[in-house]
């Protein structure tokens, strides 16, 4: 199962003994991880950097899981969570698959069940986590456009034509396209379409 | 717990204050007794026109106090109380018709026809039934007392005492319209009396003092007391209407009788009354109480079970990932044996952890002792139907009660042994509720035999299955969507604790009949 090594699980269990089964039962496949009996401990332990996820027991001594996962939410950890149960019942997972839970699973579980939805997960932060990086790459390329430039760039991936931008801008078409040259090589889109969606991802944040 | 049912009028002993306030109303008649006893005789002229007003009054008064009392037998199925509702109704209605043939009221010959002995041959039935009426009263209460009758279907008994009194307050009217000429003289004419009438006064004297008497050797309870008022309110009526106003209507002793005879009715009529109000209050508030014990004791059950599943499944689930953990390290190329016996120590443990929940159950629960104090069964029985009334309504079922005549009582936990019944009677409302368009009924039985008192709570549901029968009083083997298949045997948790019996059985014409048995305590004396 093991893909990158940097990728980790985060276990939250009250209980010591399912929480060292767990950890036990995810070495023996290649799987880092590391538990925390309370989810104060597991934030307090800092943000994780590579690809994770995290299995959450929903019943814990002081609050619901699903108020937990609303405070990883809130604390910036966009870490996919399954939630593990020892008295599921319909509502309550209903519930947890709405609050983005990637699964649900009632205790005790089938181990292959638990790997399977931790493979999910981890896949589903790593896609997550290189769609933020390649944002941030753009973010910092947009950065780097002049005040010209970043007008040129939105009327363009409006959907305008040279004429239309030199006539809106009061400039001539030549300088337009001057502009539009810099701002594809500064963003370094290989094609218009690709400028778009380039710029569709940056207005959707 | 419902309050005992000793703040009932017909059932609890007087308090010392009762008892003064009796003596005190008993002076007061004395007293004006002596004060009127000068002017007995003096005519108090034109005063028919207050007679129809008297009459009201007192046939209110009487309903009053029928209905009340009906209304008690109803809570208390005390039968005793049946007579004296349908004497306090038979001589209200018959004071309507007394006033309504009064010479010189709504005519000169009075309003039913007949001739001026009417008026005198239902005042001779009026002055012998009341002391008969509480004569039969302490009969009754001596039959109830030794055991008493079977109560069945007691909305008949109720429906009888009202036609019985109806019956005999027309039959009494018609006779004394109708045969009034064959009637012994009791009038001279329309106010002076006969010495015929002295013999109907002398007859209802002897007759008052039989009831006093029979009534004093009774264990007297409230009512008793109030009614010993009425009776010695009664006895100087008679003597001022009879004797000291010579036996001449109209006169100042004439009135003052009748407005002493009104006074005490209307005693009676108001302590019932107020008794009623406070029961219902009581009644109310105590449902109240024990329908929020129920919801706490079912909401701490289901804590219980959710905290009893948390606690056992956290190692079960820990046991089984260990043991998948370990199959996983020795399945490894290079078996890891030192990880995967690390997983079997930690499956051990959790194993023991698991143990010891259930025996920490056990002797939170195993080792309580239970309070037993001697249980009547058909007190037990009422509270239980009274409490799952609102159920039953709910299902839309009947229950109906068969109680042997006399049952010993049964040492036990009033509480527990209420909650075996609620539990039962539950089971039998759902069973019923879903029984399409057929008759809805559940059946409470209960007898002696042997020495143990048996009860039987059968219903005309669609039965269980053999496999049903077998497995009844296993727990979690509800049949019900929302059940948690644990009534039937806490039931049989309770009832074996009491050293009795349970079993469930198919009912004769179809349905279920969930049978147990309590040892019974001494025979009742």
């Amino acid at each position: 199962m093991i893909e990158e090594p940097d990728q980790i699980v985060f276990i939250v269990d009250d209980d010591a003994s399912v929480r060292d089964a767990l950890v036990s039962l995810l070495a023996s496949v290649g799987q880092k991880a590391l538990a925390f009996a309370t989810p104060e401990a597991f934030l307090a332990s800092g943000c994780p950097d590579g690809p994770s996820c995290v299995v959450l027991d929903v019943r814990l001594p002081d609050r619901s899981g699903l108020d937990v996962q609303r405070d990883l939410v809130a604390a910036g950890v966009f870490a996919p969570v399954i939630f593990i149960s020892g008295h599921a019942d319909v509502p309550m997972s209903v519930a947890g698959m709405k609050a983005g839970a990637i699964e649900f699973l009632t205790k005790p579980f089938r181990d292959q069940d638990l790997l399977d939805a931790i493979q999910r997960g981890i896949r589903i932060d790593r896609a997550r986590q290189e769609r933020a990086a390649e944002l941030e790459g753009w973010r910092r390329m947009e950065a780097a456009l002049t005040p010209r430039e970043r007008e040129v760039m939105s009327l363009v991936a409006q959907g305008h034509a040279n004429k239309e931008i030199a006539r809106s801008l009061a400039i001539s078409e030549i300088t337009v396209k001057v502009h539009r040259a810099q701002v594809m090589r500064k963003m370094a889109a290989r094609s218009l379409p690709e400028l778009v969606r380039i710029f569709d991802r940056l207005q959707a944040g | 717990m419902p309050p005992p049912p000793d703040f009932i009028l017909a059932l609890r002993a007087p308090t010392a204050n009762n008892a003064r306030a009796a003596a005190a109303v008993v002076a007061l008649l004395v007293a004006g007794l002596l004060a009127v006893a000068p002017f007995a005789s003096a005519p108090v002229e034109a005063s028919e026109a207050f007679i129809p007003a008297y009459a009201t009054a007192l046939l209110a008064l009487d309903l009053v106090a029928a209905t009340l009392l009906i209304a008690q037998f109803s809570a208390l199925g005390a039968v005793a109380l049946l007579p004296l509702a349908a004497t306090y109704l038979f001589v209200g209605l018959t004071a309507a018709t007394w006033a309504l043939t009064f010479p010189g009221v709504f005519s000169a010959e009075g309003l039913l026809g007949g001739d001026r002995q009417t008026t005198a041959v239902i005042a001779a039935f009026r002055r012998l039934a009341f002391p008969l009426g509480v004569l039969a009263y302490v009969v009754a209460r001596r039959w109830q007392a030794k055991g008493g009758p079977a109560l069945r279907r007691p909305r008949f008994l109720v429906a009888g005492t009202v036609m019985i009194a109806l019956f005999a307050a027309a039959a009494v009217t018609w006779m004394a319209v109708e045969m009034a000429a064959a009637a012994p003289g009791f009038m001279v004419d329309e106010r002076v009396s006969t010495a015929t009438w002295t013999l109907v006064l002398w007859a209802s004297i002897v007759l008052t003092v039989a009831a006093t008497l029979a009534l004093l050797r009774l264990e007297l309870t409230v009512l008793d007391l109030w009614l010993l008022v009425t009776l010695a309110a009664f006895f100087i009526e008679i003597l001022l209407l009879g004797f000291l106003a010579s036996g001449v209507r109209l006169t100042v002793g004439w009135w003052a009788g009748r407005a002493f005879g009104l006074a005490s009715t209307a005693v009676v009529a108001l302590a019932l009354l107020a008794e009623t109000a406070a029961l219902t209050v009581r009644a109310v508030r105590s449902l109240m109480v024990e329908n929020q014990a129920r919801q706490a004791r079912t909401a701490t059950l289901e804590a219980l079970a959710a905290s009893i599943a948390h606690e056992t499944n956290q190692p079960l689930s820990a046991i089984v990932t260990s043991a998948d953990a370990a199959v996983r390290w020795l399945d490894r190329p290079q078996p890891d044996v030192a990880a995967a016996r690390a997983r079997l120590a930690a499956i051990s443990a959790d194993g023991a952890r698991a143990a010891q929940v259930v025996t920490n159950l056990r002797s939170a629960f195993g080792a309580r002792p239970i309070a037993r104090v001697a249980v009547d069964i058909p007190d037990l029985l009422r509270s239980a139907i009274m409490l799952a009334g609102s159920d039953a309504k709910e299902a839309g079922a009947t229950i109906s009660v068969e109680l042997a005549s006399s049952l010993p009582l049964v040492a036990g936990n009033p509480a527990q042994l209420r909650q075996v019944l609620l539990n039962l009677l539950g089971n039998a409302f759902e069973a019923v509720s879903s029984a399409r368009g057929a008759s809805r009924a559940v059946k409470v039985r209960a007898w002696a035999g042997g020495d143990h008192v048996h009860i039987a709570v059968s219903d005309s549901g669609p039965g269980m299955s053999c496999d049903m029968l077998a497995g009844a009083f296993e727990p979690f083997r509800s049949t019900k969507p929302e059940g948690m298949g644990l009534g039937l045997m806490i039931c049989r948790t309770i009832v074996e604790a009491h050293g009795g019996r349970i079993a469930a059985r198919p009912g004769q014409g179809g349905g279920a009949v969930i049978e147990f048995s309590l040892p019974s305590e001494a025979p009742r004396d």
